[in-house]
């Protein structure tokens, strides 16, 4: 294993590169408030430096998960969570007639709300797997959970929005 | 929730390409299959809120700048060098414990016997100090000499006294040495010694009975009939020695001192005295020298040419 001190300002931040966003996008997924997210983020940044010599460097990224998950649960009780993206241009969508454009329009807002109201660690590994396109692998080291449990968060995940999407699909 | 399902993980590793080639062509046959693909490619056109990697990383430097000023410590040295430091102490530490010398003083009118770890013994005279270090006996027997002392050295590596004025070099034998400021005198009571002086030209190899002296750079050669030094007998003999010797001689003995500036320090005295009684020592010395002593106080005495 590497010894790389976190206390050295290089090392901290490759582990910022490495990981700050997916960071900020886990705890956005849950708690759907972005300023929020990114205050959590840096305080959990900031509390990394302050520990640095009590975290080994590969750890850093599950700590850091650790610290701004419970930074979050000091923070909400639970508010319901709405969602919202960035969306790429539906480029088949340009010359389609005004009917399947307002049709796909709408599924996608079910889809965002079926989204929305999966339970929390379904919705964060699902999104974290299927927009930051991390590995199972990656989100388990993360989370600190196996790989086994990060698929069933996502395979329960999947079929609960094919059955809440079920009619329209 | 039910699961229409084999396993639980099922449609995790659909995404990751993991099912195996039968269950993958069972499932992309199945019109369950169309409507996951419809999810997927939907969310895929999802993305994540824009991030500013750049004003996350500044916010969190300004915040370590402040953690840093309150409770980190910054060092001003790096941290090695207090290793270094520590290691350097040990060090010094280790060569002061094993060079340090062994001291042994006699103070006014004292004598003492001293053992050398080869057995050889040292008679210190009064207000006399001898030193060696015990690391380096084995390699080097070599003893540092301020005042006056008598050797018997036991047979051996050659054997070394050093004092400010000279030196004296032996192998195994008996003599005196004494040393004052600007006097080194040596008398050789046994085998054979070689005394040099602080220019190494004023050297004499002595044999039993001979004795050298350098007087303010002067040197002089001369016989004694005495098989041990006098002073060991509680009585200090003098042969042909200058008057300032002497007076050295006295105010270690009997712990005073005296007023020279009357007399003339340079004239020459034989004989002796007795360590036992001042009132006679200076009766003895100063009356054949036609010098007058008068105690100024009780430590201190006038000396007057009469």
């Amino acid at each position: 294993m590497e010894k790389k001190s976190v206390c050295e300002e290089k090392n901290f931040e490759l582990i910022f590169d490495d990981c700050s966003e997916s960071l900020r996008n886990i705890i956005y997924y849950k708690c759907g408030d972005l300023n929020l997210a990114e205050d959590i983020i840096q305080d959990a940044f900031v509390k990394l430096w302050k520990n640095c010599k009590k975290v080994v460097f590969y750890k850093a990224k599950s700590y850091l998960f650790t610290v701004a998950n419970n930074n979050l649960l000091n923070h909400i009780a639970h508010k319901k969570v709405v969602l919202k993206y960035e969306q790429k241009p539906h480029t088949e969508l340009n010359d389609q007639d005004p009917q399947f454009i307002i049709e796909e329009k709408e599924f996608m807002a079910k889809l965002k709300k079926a989204i929305d109201n999966l339970p929390e660690k379904q919705r964060e590994t699902f999104l974290l797997s299927r927009i930051d396109k991390k590995s199972y692998k990656e989100i388990a080291e993360i989370t600190g959970v196996s790989v086994k449990a990060i698929e069933k968060r996502i395979h329960y995940a999947l079929v609960s929005l094919r059955e809440k999407l079920g009619d329209i699909l | 929730m039910q699961n229409p399902y084999s396993d639980e993980t099922f449609l995790a590793r659909w995404l990751n390409n993991d099912l195996d080639p039968k269950e993958k062509m069972e499932f992309e046959n199945s019109e369950e299959y169309q409507k996951y693909k419809v999810i997927i490619d939907r969310v895929g056109m999802l993305k994540s809120p824009v991030y500013d990697k750049d004003r996350n990383l500044k916010k969190i430097k300004e915040e370590m700048l402040n953690t840093t000023d309150t409770s980190k410590v910054i060092s001003f040295l790096p941290k090695w060098t207090y290793g270094i430091a520590a290691t350097l102490l040990v060090l010094l530490g280790l060569f002061f414990f094993f060079n340090r010398s062994t001291v042994y003083k006699t103070n006014y009118g004292e004598q003492m016997t001293v053992q050398l770890l080869d057995g050889s013994e040292v008679i210190l005279n009064s207000k006399s100090k001898l030193s060696y270090k015990e690391s380096e006996w084995k390699e080097n027997r070599k003893v540092v000499l301020l005042g006056e002392a008598f050797f018997k050295v036991k047979k051996g590596s050659k054997f070394t006294v050093i004092s400010e004025s000279g030196s004296v070099q032996v192998l195994g034998t008996q003599f005196n040495v004494n040393t004052q400021k600007d006097f080194f005198e040596v008398i050789c009571h046994e085998g054979k010694v070689k005394a040099i002086g602080a220019k190494d030209s004023d050297s004499a190899i002595l044999v039993k009975g001979k004795a050298f002296r350098i007087t303010n750079t002067v040197v002089e050669n001369w016989e004694t009939e005495t098989s041990l030094p006098s002073w060991l007998s509680g009585e200090t003999t003098f042969t042909n020695t200058p008057l300032k010797q002497v007076i050295q001689s006295l105010e270690n003995q009997f712990n005073i001192s005296f007023d020279t500036k009357k007399i003339n320090l340079n004239q020459r005295f034989t004989g002796s005295y007795s360590h036992k009684n001042i009132e006679i020592a200076l009766k003895t010395i100063f009356v054949p020298m036609e010098i007058s002593y008068t105690f100024n106080n009780e430590n201190n005495i006038v000396l007057v040419k009469e």
